[in-house]
């Protein structure tokens, strides 16, 4: 569905993204991972088509993304992190009317039941909502759209912790095997549970692009009472030290995905290394 | 799917424009309005036609240019916003319907609006009260000399530069666009000025500047005849460029810089 090759990206002088290459497939929900600036906002810009790669290419279901065909932006939709492209002075609801006739795939009923689930009401002004009501309806929208690529930037950002619940919730339920979701957060806790594969990006390099299986295969996550010696990344927690280290047949263990981008951040050439072998 | 244009899509835009500005269009109502009754009212307190025909559709005919000229800023502001313009450039239609829709809400809608608004109550205010509003304001701009051809071209060059520089600038917009006119017509000037010098040494004379008065018919025909005197060549050559040459390429301008721009 992506094809990313050799991508470079800056913003005038400052180089941005440097030879960036993955592929990304249907039917998986990707965490799209790295610290601030490192230009995990920019790479989604550039798969949707907002921005243009200074070098490389980058392929959204074989096409030029920045283009910006009508047959492409109606199998795409972008979340950006602020709502201000949503903020006028519609309903929900007539929001809805308006921008919904030209995505082919689109589901009133979902958006009504996920707007339902989210708690919010569709027919209150889009600018007359909190933050985090603007967010929930945002993306009840993203995903009644029923698009094959989904673009997520920081969605859980602004929702109370009932409505990450929620939200981790629809997000299985409805991203379908036919679909893509990419969701690039800071705040891996809230997505753990449904994010698989974890890309790392580092603005040098895909550090890691794997499912979670094959982490748990190579890196194994544990809870010991002393710091053993082969460990590359540990930090205290209750019990003892959250450790991580190369999995040398200790057995599958559940990836904690804050101690893996530690682990990451820390021994970029080592977990480059490790899943290179693998 | 054709992605170039599609006339379901183009008509789905235009609607969906028309409800996305409705609260332009509704306060630009409210203005025409009530400047259509300010008008009126002043003429009931002082008991007589206080302002003629003439000012109703001089006022109708500057709120006409007004609208017309400064329509991409009124409806299409944010067109471009990094955050606020992201609906818009993420709409499943082509760039060719997009731009197509912004130039019908700024050539057509736009004049109608003011026309609907501001001409029909005028227009209905001097059935009812024939006494103190004499006329029609809106048949009246008809009889206006300066309302010829070639000052509509001049008005949609106008509004052509400030689509384009609407779509070029993304921060302070309006600063940044008037400044950029007056540098471009100060350009503008000075290239004529010295075109003329070229051409026509004799217009200038010792240190006293202009002498020479060169008398120009208007609104004639923009072919060159052979033979004509080289100043009215060169008239005619800077009338091309502006009736047609700049028009042209900043219809273009703009639907590149709509195209490609950057988010």
């Amino acid at each position: 569905m992506i094809n990313i090759s050799n991508l470079s990206f800056r913003y005038g002088k400052k180089e941005v993204l440097t030879n960036i290459c993955m592929k990304l497939e249907t039917g998986k929900i990707y965490g799209l991972l790295g610290e601030n600036g490192v230009g995990k906002t920019t790479l989604l810009k550039i798969i949707c088509g907002l921005q243009e790669p200074s070098g490389g290419s980058c392929a959204v279901f074989n096409e030029n993304p920045f283009r910006r065909k009508p047959s492409f932006l109606n199998r795409i939709y972008y979340l950006p992190e602020e709502t201000e492209y949503i903020q006028n002075d519609f309903t929900i609801k007539y929001f809805a009317k308006i921008n919904a006739p030209f995505y082919p795939k689109f589901d009133n009923i979902k958006l009504d039941t996920i707007l339902k689930e989210f708690d919010v009401d569709s027919d209150r002004k889009l600018n007359k909502l909190s933050y985090g009501q603007t967010k929930k309806a945002a993306i009840a929208f993203a995903i009644a759209t029923n698009v094959d690529l989904l673009l997520l930037d920081e969605p859980s950002n602004g929702l109370d912790i009932p409505s990450k619940t929620i939200f981790r919730k629809i997000m299985a339920e409805y991203c379908l095997d036919t679909t893509c979701t990419i969701i690039s957060t800071h705040q891996v806790r809230d997505l753990e549970n449904i994010i698989d594969p974890i890309i790392i990006l580092d603005n040098r390099a895909v550090l890691l692009n794997e499912s979670l299986e094959r982490i748990s295969e190579r890196l194994y996550f544990g809870i010991e009472n002393t710091l053993p010696y082969n460990t590359l990344y540990s930090e205290p927690t209750l019990g003892g030290y959250l450790c991580v280290s190369e999995n040398n047949g200790q057995g599958e263990s559940r990836v904690n995905l804050e101690a893996l981008f530690n682990t990451t951040m820390q021994h970029k050439s080592k977990i480059k290394e490790l899943f290179k072998t693998a | 799917m054709n992605n170039i244009f599609q006339f379901d899509r183009f008509f789905k835009l235009i609607a969906r424009g028309l409800v996305h500005r409705s609260k332009v269009i509704m306060l630009a109502a409210i203005g025409f309005m009530g400047l259509s009754l300010v008008i009126f009212l002043t003429n009931v307190l002082n008991g007589n036609e206080f302002f003629s025909l003439n000012f109703r559709a001089n006022t109708l005919s500057t709120t006409l240019i007004f609208m017309f000229i400064f329509s991409p800023f009124i409806f299409f502001f944010s067109v471009n916003h990094p955050k606020k313009g992201l609906t818009e450039v993420m709409l499943p239609a082509s760039a060719l319907e997009k731009y197509l829709v912004m130039q019908f809400f700024c050539i057509i809608i736009a004049p109608f609006l003011t026309l609907l608004f501001y001409g029909s109550i005028d227009a209905l205010l001097a059935t009812l009260f024939p006494r103190l509003f004499r006329g029609y304001a809106f048949v009246e701009i008809y009889n206006f000399s300066d309302f010829n051809w070639e000052s509509y071209m001049i008005f949609f060059l106008m509004q052509q530069v400030f689509m384009f520089f609407n779509l070029y600038f993304v921060n302070h917009k309006l600063l940044k666009t008037f400044g950029s006119v007056m540098l471009l017509q100060i350009a503008f000037i000075i290239l004529f000025l010295l075109s003329i010098k070229l051409v026509v040494p004799e217009v200038f004379e010792g240190d006293t500047g202009l002498k020479m008065n060169i008398k120009i018919p208007n609104g004639d025909s923009l072919l060159i005849q052979k033979g004509s005197h080289s100043a009215i060549v060169l008239e005619k050559i800077f009338r091309i460029f502006i009736d047609i040459v700049a028009p042209i390429a900043l219809i273009f301008g703009s639907y590149f810089k709509l195209k490609t721009n950057r988010y």
